[in-house]
Order: structure tokens, then C-alpha cells, then sequence
């Protein structure tokens, strides 16, 4: 008995035993010289283990079996690492403060810090950038950029030079939700696609969800680009810029309160139209001289931090850039201007160790507007979109095993749908009318989710988004200046005519459907074997603002609408599988990932439809549904002096509408059979390093004429040749294929940091396929045809010098 | 006007990508069903004839080919009228026909008319059109240009027809090719205010410039085919614009059967 009342007690006693033999060790980690807090950092009590990985606010946090001696050590990609003796007795709580190794930080790129964010994470289908990673990229004419580097992983599609949108999984560029700093940006590149809009010295990191995203996230269907911003160091004042052929970059960043309250201001302005005005100048008298197009465009970012106590931080994020494009023909003169604004101020609160709280406000506005003058008429048309959200979100980590979050958003939409006005100043009539059809929309988004780690080989993500739209009111206003006075009543009365004309409210009816939608999250990862993980996802997503676009190419000029009574919302669901392993001790990272994805709702032009000077242009939708499969395989070495990856996805996209190709289902703009790419960076010596990427991918679907016909008309009209156009989308372009190069020479100066980046986008000059036109040339036989096929392209060889520097 | 802004952006387009960026291609084009193209037009004062040609590859040497093996039927108060088959050239306005009777149109406001167009013994297409009451056309008048006091904009007014839906062709053209520029112009109803149309022309007649006013009344389907055929043919050199197709008033055929409608002013422009 006495044993029993023993054994009894010693399994009552076992629990409070076990607790005590163990401690647990937690805190943050930061960068010593920013103060920032760094996400992914590794902690591991040596010899044996256990380990953690700091999360993104920089905390981390462990239980350590008691032993004589507790040591941690704490390391991180580009820092030096540090070991730090702990206290045996009792919890303890450590921030580190870890101290940058310039000479490691060249060593290490392409793809993040480690296999260990996208190998230890239970999402799939992200892809994970540092700032380092775009950093040592070859970039564009002396441009590193987050979306060009992004365009090199499975996923997202390369080779889409001449479209301002991107293209993730087969899905279209309006179904890609962009944030800064949480807040969406609508149209995230300059230059048709050349540039994205984010200041690589300004970002911290950068994650694409590609479908599948977490609960939190929501109205869109292909991907989510969630950028962060650095908060500017709190600890000195830091410069960072670069002076390149065609632009400039300055960043400036410090305390304003040392370790309390720091900005960061970055800024970029293009300068090539500073010289295509003086080729212009200087040769304005030529005959049949054409001008050059003035072009530029210039991005301003700014971020103010303030951790307000250890539990309350504060901080501002804003963004401004636009692109300003003047043609000036004589005859014919256009200029095109857009660009987007944006602002959040977000609050994060840490009740406890366990549960915090993030609340912000956000404004995002994109305009576009064309003034277009021919011979003597002008015009103007313009369009945008508005956005006022609030956000309110929790996470609270239930225990060990759970981290449950939850959260709600707000969005008011305004969508400046068409804003036109006509001007005839020097013409017979000298009026001015226009127009702006306006419609709102009110949309809302509640989601719980949990992170769960089931056991050590299993853990899940689980979530479930409820969603909601109302379109709102629809208003036109309408305006038309007074007629010439010196003109005879005839004149005037009719110039009025046209001017009520010209300024007619649009046709478009009110909507008042709202809708909802239900949209379940889940993926897991299974530790299969010590380096091999497998994992699963599924995904509902709802899209209830949608871009109208007239082509294939996603121009600035597109416009965005909402869902009403004739335009339900987008609906996606995505299935996906597949699994990562470490290789060669973890030095090589192999994935696989299959997905199907099924599209509702999708929307399309009817063939010949007009988008400009259409007040109807919702009549002219058509539509359908659209399926999107494909197989992504990566690997990627992240170690040594030679780094880099292999990138290649094949995959297929299909439409149907019943209104376009007799029903038949067609590819999709978004069609692209293979999509290949390969990254190397390599260290030559410790001054100089060299990059290269080479990108193959199979060239776009268009449509093309089959034949023509001849149709005379009758008395008094000419005759036209006209194309007999074939099934929408039955053509495919040549491919594309380019390489970029780029060397870097780091002059390590005393006083900072400063290299000089040479490189060349488009090696060897590949004239890739923008688009092909017909023409009829003048034939040897006089009397007859001589139509000849001419292909465009937008980007040939571009070689780049620029001096970068910090301090 | 706003077919003329794609232009511009895509100028602008090419001129970025520099003339360099251009180059001839050859290619293989979607295989193609060879099409009938069959214009029948029904002009007051004419004979009844049609052009019946087929639709050629794209790189084809020949500007059009006729095709000589249908037989068109023309079809009014339940008559039946066969066009025959020879070659007829109107030298005056430069068209050519393959189908030609010696009988002339005449104009009767209502009067419908149907077409059959067979293929030995199966009929390829059909379709069917009527002359539409005639446009009251205003008397025309000029607005002088202060900076060049020699040219003049022409005014041209026309009573829409209230209660329907109507469409127009406005077509401007100086007899003397030297003193003005020819104005073409589609306008439907959208385009009335006061039950009025007015179609304007820049400053593009000198004085003394003898112009024929062209008022066309179009049915529905012509008018869709005229501006399907403009857009057909500018989709070629626009990226930006999905291709259209042209949009025939016939069934089971590519072309146009439309009874012309027309009003006709000549006016000299004069102070």
C-alpha cells in the first residue's frame, strides 16, 4: 500500500516536477545599428537544442531543459552572431541586440534568410524577399526591383515587359492585392511594368501569397504582396542613395527621438526627359523630325515610428509617386498621367505577452488622366479609384500549441469611373463640356483563424473569412461652358446642341445588391522525414472590385468598377499540394507545388467593344468562368560564395464565355506553357561580385486576322481591306527570353558603404514580341497587295551604370 | 476622336521602343475557312447589283478575288428578281460588280426587300432590308475661321425621327479635292438634342468650295456593319483594343444587303 500511496503521489508530483525542470527563455532580437526588430532570427540553446525563430515583431520565445549551464546562441543572415549565458534559476527574458557583418550580408542572398521561412512555415505558396535579396539583383537600367525579382520565382510570371499589372498563377492583374505597410496600392509599377513602385532601400520585407493566402487577407483572388517598410533606425542618422544614367534614389533615415521615434524618407525621381528635351530643342527645326516622348516619374515614401512604451507602438506610413508621360506631334499631342497616394497610421498594443492587438486607419487614391489634342480638338478622360479602411485585428497565442486571430475590415470604395471633357478651342465651335459618372461601394470583412501545431511532425492554419459588399450611389455631374458671343444665333444654337451632347449624364442604372461570401482558409505541413515537408492547402477568396480593361495588356488607363447587379463578384478557390526538401545538409532547398485553381464571375470584354467615350461600358461586359493548373518547381542554393536558384512552372490558363469563341473555352491572356528562370550571384572576390539571370518563357496568346476581305461600299464611300479576325486568343507569340548582368565593385570607403553597380537588362538584345500589326507595303508588281507582318517590341538591350552609397 | 487617342499612345508606344524595335515577321496564321463577302446595295436610281468576292489569306498578292459561281435572288412584292453574272464597272465612282441587272432601284419609303444568295442548290445566306423614310435635311450653313478668313466649317442640321431609334452617315466632300477635305461622319441618335443632329466639320472648305452634302438613314444593321468594318480594320494597329469582328446584316454569310437611303444637298461655301 505504501508503495501504491507512492507511486500515486510520485505521477500527482511528475507534472510540477516536469515543469520545474525546465525554464523558459524569451524576448526580441534587434539590429544593433537600426533598432529594428528582426523576423527570422534564429535562437538555439547550445549544444543541443531546442530552437526557435523569432516572429515578426522580433520576438521569440522557448522552454530549455535545466542543465548546470544554459547557453543561447542567436544568429541571423548578415549579423554577427552572439552567445549569451543564461541564469539557471528562472525565466528569463533577454533582448539581443545583434551587430551587422557587412562582409556576410554580400554572401548570402536570394531567397530570404534561410530555406527556413518558407521550409518551416505551414502556408505554402509564398515566397518569401529580404532587402538584401533585390538588392543584389542585376536590376533595370540601375533599378533593383522587389517585382523583377519576384518575376524569377514560380508563381509569378515573367517576360510581361508593356503591362502595368503582374500575373500570378494564370490569374489576371486585378485579382492581385498589393499592400504597403498593409495599406493596397492599385497600380504598383511604372514605365508599363518596368519599375515597380517600392523604394528597394526602404523595404524591410516582402511576402507573395500566391492564393492560398491567410484568413486576415481577402478581396482578391490570385495573390496577395504584402510589402513592409522599414522603420527607419532609432539609434543614428543613416543615408542611402544612388545616382544612376536616368534616375536617382535617396533615402534618409534616423531617430527623432533616439530609441523611441525614428522616420525614414525615401525618394526617386527618373531625369530622362530632362534629356530628351534638349535632343528635342536642338533639332526642332528639322523636317519630318519626330519628337522623343518626354517621360518621368517620381516616387516619395515616408514612415515615423514611435514605440510609445514596451507595449504601444505608433506609426505613419505614406507613399506619393506618379508618372507623367508628353507626346507633342504637331497634329497630334497627348499627355498621360497617373499615379497612386496612399497612408496608413497603425497602432500595435501588447496587453500581455499573449495577446496584442493591431488597429489602423488607411487612405489608398490611384487617378489617370489623358489630355489628348488633335489638330484642334481636345479632349480629356480620366478615372480612379478611392479607398477609406479601417482594421482591427487580434492575435492571442492561447498556448504553446495555439495562436488563434481574429479581426474585422471596413472599406469605403469611391470609383471615379469615367471623367471626360471636350474642348474645341480653336475649331468652329470653342466649347467646353464634360462629365463624371461616380459610383460608391461599401465593403466589409470579418475572419478567425488559428495556428496550430498538432504535434512536432504536424501543424495547421485555419480560417474562415466572411465577406461583404454593397455598391452605393451612382452620381454624374455635368458641365458646358458658355458658347463664342460673337457668333450668329445659327452657330450658337447649335454649338449648344453639342454641348448638351457632349455633356450627357451617363445611362448606367443604380445597383443595389449587396453581396456575401464565405471563404474558408486551411493548409498544413507534415514533417514527413528530417528534411523533407510536405504540405496542403485550400482556399475560398471573393473579389468584389474588378479592373476593366479593353485588352490583354493591363494599361494605367484601366479602370477600376464595382460588383452591382449585372457584375457579381469574382469567386476563386484553390486547391494545392506539395512539399519542400533540404538537400546537401540544408545548403539546397528542392520544392514542388501543384495547384488548381477555378474562377467564377470572370469578366471580359465583348469582342469590339469601345471602353472610352462609352457611358455604357458595363453593357459591353461579358461573362464567364475561368480554371487556371500548373506544377512549380524550385531550387535554390542560399549558401557560399555562389548563390542562386532554378525556377520553372509549367502551367495552363483557360476562359469561357458564351459570348467569345462560340462558348468554346480559349486561353487566356494569362497562358503561358512554360515559364523558366535562372539566378546566379557569385562572389568573385571580396570587392567584387557578379549576377546574372536568364528567363525563358512561352510567348503570349493573341489574336490575329486569318484572312481579310475587301468591302467596297457603296457610291460615294472607299473601299476598305479589312482583317477576318480568327477565335480570340488562337495565336501565340514568338517567347521570350532575356538575360540580364550585373557586377558590383565595393569600394568599402572609411566613411560608409559605396559601390558602383554595372549591368545590362536584355543581354543580348532579344527583341521579345509586344505586338503584331499588318501593313501593306508597297509591291514590285504595281496593282498588287503586299501585306507584310511587323512585330514590336518595347525594351531592347539597356545598360546601366550607377554609384551607390550609404552612411 | 477617341480612336485617334489610341493612335497617340501607341505612337508614343513605338517611339519609346525606337524604330529599332520593329522588324518584319513571318508567320503562320490560324488556318482559315475560305468566307463569302457579299455586298448588295439597294441605291435609288441604280441598277440592282452586288459584289459577291471571297475572303483572301492575309498575304495573298491579289487585292480581292470575285467569286462567279452563286446565284443572288432578289426578292420585293413578291417578285422575284435574278441578278446574272457578269462583270460591271462604274467608272464614275470606281466600284466594280459581278451581279448586275439592267433594272433600276427606285425609292419607296417602306418598301422591304429580301436577298438569297444559293450555292448550286443550297442557299448560303439570306437576308432582308427596307428603305427608310428620307432625313429632312436643313439647309447648311458656314462659320468662317477668324485667323484664316478663307476657311470655312460647314453646318450641317438633320431632323431625327422621334420615337425611334435611328442611325445616320454624314458624308462632307468638296467636288475640287484642292479646295477641302472630305468629312465622314457616323451618328445615331445618342447624338440628337432638340430632335436635332448636327454635324459639324472643322475649318476644312475654302471659299468658293463646291460641297456635296450625303445624308444616308441607316437601318440598325448597317450601321453596326459600317462601324464593325472600321473597327475590324483599326484593331490592327491597336494592342490595346480587342479585335472585332465584322458584323454582317446577312445570315450565314459575311456582308451587307442595305437599302441606301439618301439625301443629297450640294451647297457653296460662301459668305
Amino acid at each position: 500500500m505504501v508503495r501504491t500511496y507512492f507511486i500515486f503521489f510520485s505521477l500527482l508530483l511528475a507534472p510540477i516536477l516536469s515543469v520545474a525542470q525546465s525554464l523558459t527563455v524569451r524576448g526580441y532580437i534587434k539590429d544593433a545599428a537600426t533598432g529594428e526588430f528582426l523576423f527570422g532570427a534564429n535562437v538555439y540553446a547550445v549544444p543541443d537544442g531546442p530552437g526557435a525563430i523569432s516572429n515578426e515583431e522580433g520576438y521569440y520565445e522557448m522552454k530549455v531543459p535545466l542543465r548546470d549551464s544554459i547557453s543561447v546562441r542567436f544568429s541571423y543572415i548578415g549579423f554577427i552572431p552572439q552567445i549569451v549565458a543564461v541564469n539557471t534559476n528562472k525565466d528569463t527574458t533577454l533582448t539581443i541586440a545583434l551587430k551587422p557583418d557587412h562582409h556576410q550580408l554580400r554572401e548570402v542572398v536570394v531567397a530570404a534568410k534561410d530555406p527556413n521561412p518558407r521550409y518551416r512555415s505551414s502556408l505554402m505558396n509564398v515566397n518569401y524577399l529580404s532587402a538584401a535579396d533585390i538588392e543584389l539583383s542585376p536590376g533595370v537600367l540601375g533599378e533593383t526591383d522587389l517585382i523583377k525579382v519576384l518575376q524569377l520565382k514560380p508563381g509569378m510570371q515573367g517576360g510581361n515587359e508593356g503591362s502595368s499589372g503582374f500575373v500570378v498563377r494564370g490569374g489576371q492583374a486585378d485579382q492581385n492585392l498589393v499592400l504597403l505597410d498593409g495599406v493596397p496600392v492599385y497600380n504598383p509599377t511604372h514605365l508599363l511594368g518596368l519599375f515597380s513602385v517600392f523604394s528597394s532601400d526602404a523595404i524591410n520585407d516582402v511576402k507573395l501569397y500566391k492564393g492560398g493566402f491567410p484568413a486576415r487577407f481577402g478581396g482578391r483572388l490570385a495573390s496577395v504582396l504584402d510589402v513592409g517598410l522599414r522603420s527607419g533606425s532609432k539609434e543614428k542618422l543613416k543615408v542611402k542613395g544612388g545616382t544612376g544614367l536616368i534616375s536617382s534614389r535617396l533615402t534618409v533615415e534616423g531617430p527623432l527621438v533616439k530609441d523611441k521615434v525614428s522616420f525614414l524618407v525615401s525618394g526617386r525621381r527618373t531625369y530622362f526627359d530632362l534629356i530628351t528635351k534638349e535632343i528635342n530643342e536642338a533639332n526642332a527645326g528639322k523636317e519630318d523630325y519626330q519628337p522623343i516622348p518626354d517621360y518621368y516619374f517620381y516616387d516619395l515614401t515616408a514612415k515615423l515610428h514611435a514605440q510609445l512604451s514596451t507595449k504601444d507602438q505608433l506609426s505613419f506610413t505614406g507613399y506619393a509617386g506618379r508618372d507623367h508621360f508628353d507626346f507633342d506631334g504637331g497634329n497630334m499631342a497627348f499627355r498621360f498621367l497617373w499615379g497612386n497616394k496612399v497612408g496608413i497610421l497603425q497602432w500595435k498594443h501588447a496587453y500581455n505577452k499573449k495577446l496584442t492587438h493591431n488597429m489602423s486607419v488607411s487612405y489608398s487614391d490611384y487617378q489617370y488622366r489623358i489630355r489628348h489634342r488633335y489638330n484642334n480638338m481636345e479632349s480629356s478622360v480620366g478615372s480612379g479609384i478611392n479607398d477609406f479602411i479601417y482594421k482591427n485585428e487580434f492575435f492571442y497565442e492561447l498556448n504553446r500549441r495555439h495562436t488563434v486571430s481574429a479581426g474585422l475590415q471596413f472599406t469605403y470604395h469611391i470609383f471615379d469611373v469615367l471623367r471626360q471633357e471636350n474642348m474645341d478651342n480653336e475649331g468652329p465651335l470653342k466649347l467646353r463640356g464634360g462629365n463624371k459618372d461616380q459610383v460608391t461601394g461599401r465593403e466589409a470583412a470579418a475572419f478567425i483563424a488559428d495556428s496550430w501545431q498538432v504535434s512536432d511532425r504536424l501543424s495547421l492554419e485555419a480560417g474562415i473569412r466572411v465577406s461583404g459588399f454593397h455598391p452605393g450611389s451612382q452620381s454624374s455631374d455635368v458641365y458646358v461652358d458658355d458658347v463664342e458671343e460673337n457668333d450668329d444665333e445659327k452657330v450658337k444654337a447649335a454649338t449648344a446642341r453639342v454641348a448638351a451632347i457632349v455633356a450627357s449624364p451617363s445611362e448606367n442604372g443604380e445597383g443595389l445588391k449587396g453581396y456575401i461570401g464565405i471563404e474558408p482558409r486551411f493548409s498544413a505541413r507534415f514533417q514527413a522525414g528530417e528534411n523533407l515537408a510536405l504540405k496542403a492547402s485550400y482556399s475560398r477568396a471573393n473579389q468584389y472590385v474588378h479592373m476593366v480593361s479593353s485588352s490583354g495588356a493591363s494599361l494605367p488607363s484601366d479602370f477600376w468598377y464595382p460588383s452591382n447587379d449585372v457584375i457579381r463578384p469574382q469567386i476563386a478557390t484553390q486547391y494545392a499540394a506539395g512539399g519542400d526538401l533540404l538537400l546537401a545538409d540544408g545548403r539546397l532547398l528542392l520544392s514542388n507545388e501543384l495547384y488548381y485553381r477555378n474562377m467564377d464571375n470572370q469578366i471580359d470584354f465583348r469582342d469590339g467593344a469601345e471602353l472610352f467615350n462609352n457611358h455604357n461600358v458595363t453593357d459591353d461586359l461579358v461573362f464567364g468562368n475561368g480554371w487556371a493548373y500548373g506544377n512549380e518547381f524550385y531550387l535554390e542554393k542560399k549558401n557560399g560564395k555562389t548563390t542562386g536558384w532554378i525556377g520553372y512552372t509549367l502551367s495552363w490558363s483557360y476562359r469561357k464565355f458564351e459570348e467569345i469563341n462560340g462558348g468554346s473555352p480559349f486561353p487566356s491572356g494569362q497562358d503561358r506553357r512554360h515559364d523558366f528562370s535562372f539566378v546566379i550571384r557569385r562572389e568573385i572576390s571580396q570587392r567584387v561580385s557578379f549576377s546574372g539571370n536568364w528567363v525563358f518563357c512561352t510567348g503570349n496568346v493573341t489574336t490575329l486576322p486569318q484572312a481579310r476581305a475587301t468591302v467596297q461600299g457603296n457610291l460615294g464611300a472607299n473601299a476598305l481591306i479589312v482583317p477576318v479576325y480568327a477565335e480570340r486568343n488562337s495565336f501565340r507569340q514568338q517567347s521570350y527570353h532575356r538575360l540580364d548582368l550585373g557586377f558590383v565593385y565595393d569600394f568599402e570607403p572609411r566613411w560608409g558603404d559605396a559601390d558602383l553597380k554595372v549591368g545590362v537588362y536584355n543581354a543580348y538584345n532579344r527583341r521579345n514580341p509586344y505586338f503584331i500589326y499588318f501593313e501593306n507595303v508597297p509591291a514590285p508588281d504595281e496593282g498588287a497587295m503586299n501585306f507584310t507582318a511587323n512585330q514590336v517590341s518595347l525594351f531592347p538591350v539597356l545598360p546601366s551604370v550607377s554609384f551607390n552609397y550609404s552612411f | 476622336m477617341y480612336r485617334y487617342l489610341w493612335l497617340a499612345i501607341l505612337a508614343g508606344l513605338m517611339l519609346v521602343a525606337c524604330e529599332g524595335n520593329q522588324e518584319e515577321v513571318s508567320l503562320n496564321l490560324p488556318a482559315y475557312e475560305e468566307g463569302l463577302i457579299i455586298e448588295c446595295y439597294l441605291e435609288p436610281g441604280e441598277n440592282y447589283r452586288a459584289l459577291v468576292t471571297k475572303t483572301l489569306d492575309f498575304f495573298e498578292a491579289k487585292e480581292s478575288e470575285t467569286v462567279d459561281s452563286v446565284s443572288i435572288s432578289l426578292f420585293v412584292d413578291g417578285t422575284e428578281k435574278v441578278l446574272r453574272n457578269m462583270p460591271v464597272a462604274d467608272t464614275l465612282y470606281n466600284k466594280v460588280y459581278n451581279y448586275w441587272l439592267p433594272e433600276k432601284v427606285k425609292y419607296e419609303a417602306g418598301k422591304e426587300y429580301q436577298i438569297s444568295v444559293a450555292y448550286g442548290d443550297k442557299v448560303r445566306a439570306t437576308g432582308k432590308t427596307r428603305f427608310l423614310p428620307k432625313v429632312k435635311v436643313r439647309e447648311p450653313y458656314f462659320k468662317f475661321d477668324k485667323e484664316v478668313d478663307s476657311l470655312a466649317s460647314v453646318f450641317v442640321e438633320i431632323e431625327d425621327f422621334p420615337g425611334e431609334e435611328n442611325f445616320y452617315r454624314i458624308v462632307m466632300r468638296g467636288l475640287n479635292p484642292s479646295l477641302g477635305h472630305t468629312y465622314e461622319g457616323l451618328w445615331d441618335d445618342v447624338n440628337a438634342a432638340d430632335g436635332v443632329v448636327t454635324a459639324i466639320t472643322g475649318y476644312n472648305f475654302f471659299e468658293g468650295a463646291i460641297v456635296v452634302v450625303n445624308v444616308y438613314h441607316l437601318e440598325k444593321s448597317y450601321y453596326r456593319f459600317l462601324k464593325s468594318v472600321t473597327q475590324a480594320k483599326e484593331s490592327n494597329y491597336n494592342p490595346f483594343m480587342q479585335p472585332a469582328g465584322i458584323k454582317s446584316t446577312l445570315e450565314g454569310a459575311t456582308g451587307v444587303f442595305s437599302a441606301v437611303t439618301l439625301t443629297s444637298d450640294t451647297i457653296i461655301v460662301k459668305r
